[in-house]
Order: C-alpha cells, then structure tokens, then sequence
C-alpha cells in the first residue's frame, strides 16, 4: 500500500506493508528516531506521538491506520533550534537522566497540561501513568510538569 | 516483535465489513477499530489473522439518549468517555470506570465496542456494561441482530459474537431517578490490568447490584442487599492464581472491591 501523511510539516509518500507498526514507520522511514521503541506493547509511553492532534503508543497503531493523519513527533517542539519551555524545565530541574522516556513524557505532560488535568501532584502522577521512567524516580519529573504549568498556564 | 504479515481491508461502511468478514471463508479475518489491544497481540505473536477489516473510520461513535436507554456507539473513545460532560451525567459509572482503562495513550485511541467485542476479563467497561443491562446491537449478512448483556459474555476472550457480525453499539440501560453509582479497582500499577474490579449500583428502593471483573472468566453480576453482596461475591466466585497473586488473595481482593463500589454507591445515592 501507499502510505500518505504529514510527520512535523513534511509531507510523506510511502510503500507501506499492512502489518508494519507506525513506530517502526516513523523510525525506518521518516527519520523520526526520537520516537522511542520501548516496550512494544503501549505500556511505557516511550513511543509516544501526536496523531491529529492527541497523544497515541505509536508502537500500538498500524501505519496504514495513520493515513491522512498529521503525526508530531517530539522534535516537532520548539522554536528556531530552542527547547519547548516544558523541555527547559525538564532539563533545569535534573529530570532528564538517560533521556528515552524524555519524548513520552514531554508529551504526555503537554497534553495533560493542555486538558487541566495536571492541577495537583497526584493528579501529574497519575497523568504520567503509561510513561516508564526507571531513572528518575519522576519526582523532579513532576517538579517540572508543575513549574511548566505555573509558568505557561492550561492555555499553552 | 514485528507481526506476522496480513491483509488490510478498509471498508466504507458496515455492510461493506459484513460481506469482507463474510467473505473470509475459512480464513482468520479480525476486524480492527482503537487496536490498543489488537496490536500489542500482533507484535507478541498472540494473534495472527489473515486479514485485518478495519472499522476505525466508519464513524460509529457518539452517544445518545434513546427511551430509557443510552446508546453508545463502538468507536466511542474511552476518553470521552473518561472526560465528556454528557457521559459523566448520562453514565458515570462508565465515566468513572474509563480512568482506568490503560493509560491515557490507551484511551485516546482504544474503543468502547472494542472493548467489548474483545471481552478481556480483567477489563473495565464490560463490567460496567453488564452492571448497566442492556442490548449489544450487532450487524451480519442477515442484517441487525440484538444481544442481551447477559447473554453477550461467554468466556474468556469470547463473546456471543459471530464471526462475520461487526458490534456497531451498546444500548445501556438508563440508571433509575435517585440511584447511585461506584467502581473500584486494584491494579499492581495505577492504569494497570485489574487484578480485580467492582462496579455497583444502589437502587432507591435499597436493592443493590455489584458486577466484578478480573475473577473469572467473564464479568459476573450479583444481585441483592447492598450489606450481603461482598460476601455473596467472595462465596460464588472461584478465581485462579497468575503470575502475580494467589487465587486466595485475588478472592479477598474482589470482596474489597464490591465493598467498596458499593459504598461509594451509597454515598453517590444518598447525595
């Protein structure tokens, strides 16, 4: 099959086969390598994609299910080579150690941020839930989902 | 961890999916809508049809009031129906029971039909389907067909649907002026599978019904005094040991959780 699809603005024309995973798409054929493969099975968050606009495992979506869809990939944030500030704030406050749930969480804590449902530390927590972080212990994650959201407001 | 290659068929409407699962013969056609289960199975090698029908598209989700029912459309998202304001007035125990359905990446995509159709044990939204009563309506060759909830569940993984019928809706019954509603769960990780859950609904008039998940191999309903029903469930069922608990805990569990559904459906009742 022909795949067609935006991934950050560029558009893409692409021999696709059925049983090939949107994660496999995004890192074999669309140089999206900052999607992370973690567990394969939508369970670590490492993979995380904006498909149409919400938060998706792309290890979970067929490609072929993604067509006509606009994918953001994380370095889709951010503007003229800055960090997205929820990025600056992760790495401010020590919340980044090896980095590969980085993609997922930044965002799943935008979308999270986005739908005020980060009003509080649990409610963050729970938010993250789905977003594996073995490094962290996801205090200092949480300090900056929080900093972000005193900083930025649900409205950005 | 990459599936075993398949067909991919994207019919345009209902009876197009009808004819291409009636056209599979004896191949293994599995219609595919969210996939959040679906595909996860397909990389570990646990499902591997011929053909995937896929009914994502065919707009069969929204939610509506029809006489004294609710109909919920099966690519209903969980996470509308976990944030959508109708649904927390209309179904609360849906709503209160989708927080719990995967993580939000799971809920942004994975469907209420879906959830049915695939009818994991462990899962939430059968439960609360089945505490709600109704009808499961279902489309084949022959047309429209009708299933009770308590005729849809057979076992584990496996449901009263045939093989070429595609679950466009689930008709809820509506709960009853003054009743209140409660779920509760316990996972080993917060948006994890159950190792067991309880939905509950109190009557005015005092009756009580609890429905458990994750303790058998489908959901299972009791009806009675709200006092008498958590030991009722602890009695009845008969749960296996897994990986993670034993048959014994996971009983004491799911008498924790139908007590506490019921509380908290007492107090949703008494507010």
């Amino acid at each position: 099959m022909t795949l067609e699809l935006v991934v950050n603005g560029r558009r893409f024309r692409e021999p696709v086969e059925p049983h090939v995973t949107l994660l496999r798409f995004l890192r074999d054929q669309a140089d999206a390598t900052d999607v992370k493969y973690g567990c394969g099975e939508g369970v670590c968050g490492a993979c995380t994609v904006l498909l149409d606009g919400v938060t998706v495992n792309a290890c979970s979506v067929l490609a072929v299910q993604a067509e006509g869809a606009r994918v953001e990939t994380v370095a889709g944030l951010g503007e003229n080579g800055w960090l997205h500030p929820l990025q600056q704030e992760l790495v401010e406050r020590g919340a980044v150690q090896c980095g590969f749930c980085t993609p997922g969480v930044v965002l799943g804590s935008l979308e999270a941020v986005r739908l005020g449902l980060a009003g509080d530390r649990p409610t963050i927590r729970r938010s993250l839930a789905g977003n594996l972080c073995r490094c962290t212990g996801y205090r200092k994650i949480v300090d900056a989902v929080e900093a972000y959201r005193d900083r930025e407001g649900p409205a950005s | 961890m990459i599936p075993r290659p398949f067909e991919y068929e994207r019919p345009g409407s209902v009876e197009e999916a009808v004819s291409v699962l009636a056209a599979a013969g004896g191949r293994d056609a599995k219609l595919i809508a969210g996939g959040q289960s679906l595909v996860p199975m397909l990389s570990l090698g646990l499902a591997r049809p011929d053909v995937l029908v896929d009914v994502s598209r065919l707009e069969l989700d929204g939610i509506e009031a029809v006489e004294g029912r609710v109909r919920v459309g099966a690519t209903t998202r969980h996470r509308t129906l976990e944030l959508d304001p109708d649904v927390r007035s209309l179904l609360p125990l849906a709503a209160e029971a989708a927080r719990h359905v995967g993580n939000p990446r799971v809920r942004n995509r994975g469907t209420f039909g879906g959830s049915l159709a695939h009818a994991d044990p462990a899962a939430e939204l059968p439960v609360v389907a089945v505490a709600h009563g109704g009808e499961i309506v279902a489309h084949g060759p022959g047309g429209a067909r009708r299933i009770p909830l308590g005729e849809f569940f057979l076992g584990y993984l496996e449901t009263a649907l045939a093989p070429d019928e595609v679950l466009v809706a689930a008709e809820l019954e509506l709960l009853s002026e003054g009743s209140g509603v409660g779920f509760h769960e316990e996972a080993q990780r917060a948006d994890d599978f159950a190792l067991a859950c309880a939905a509950a609904i109190v009557e005015p008039d005092g009756q009580a019904r609890v429905v458990v998940g994750g303790v058998g191999d489908r959901p299972l309903r009791f009806d009675g005094v709200p006092g008498e029903l958590a030991a009722a469930v602890e009695s009845a069922i008969e749960p296996e040991e897994d990986a993670f608990v034993s048959a014994a805990f996971r009983r004491r569990l799911a008498g924790v959780c139908a007590r506490r559904a019921l509380a908290h459906a007492r107090e949703d009742a008494a507010a």
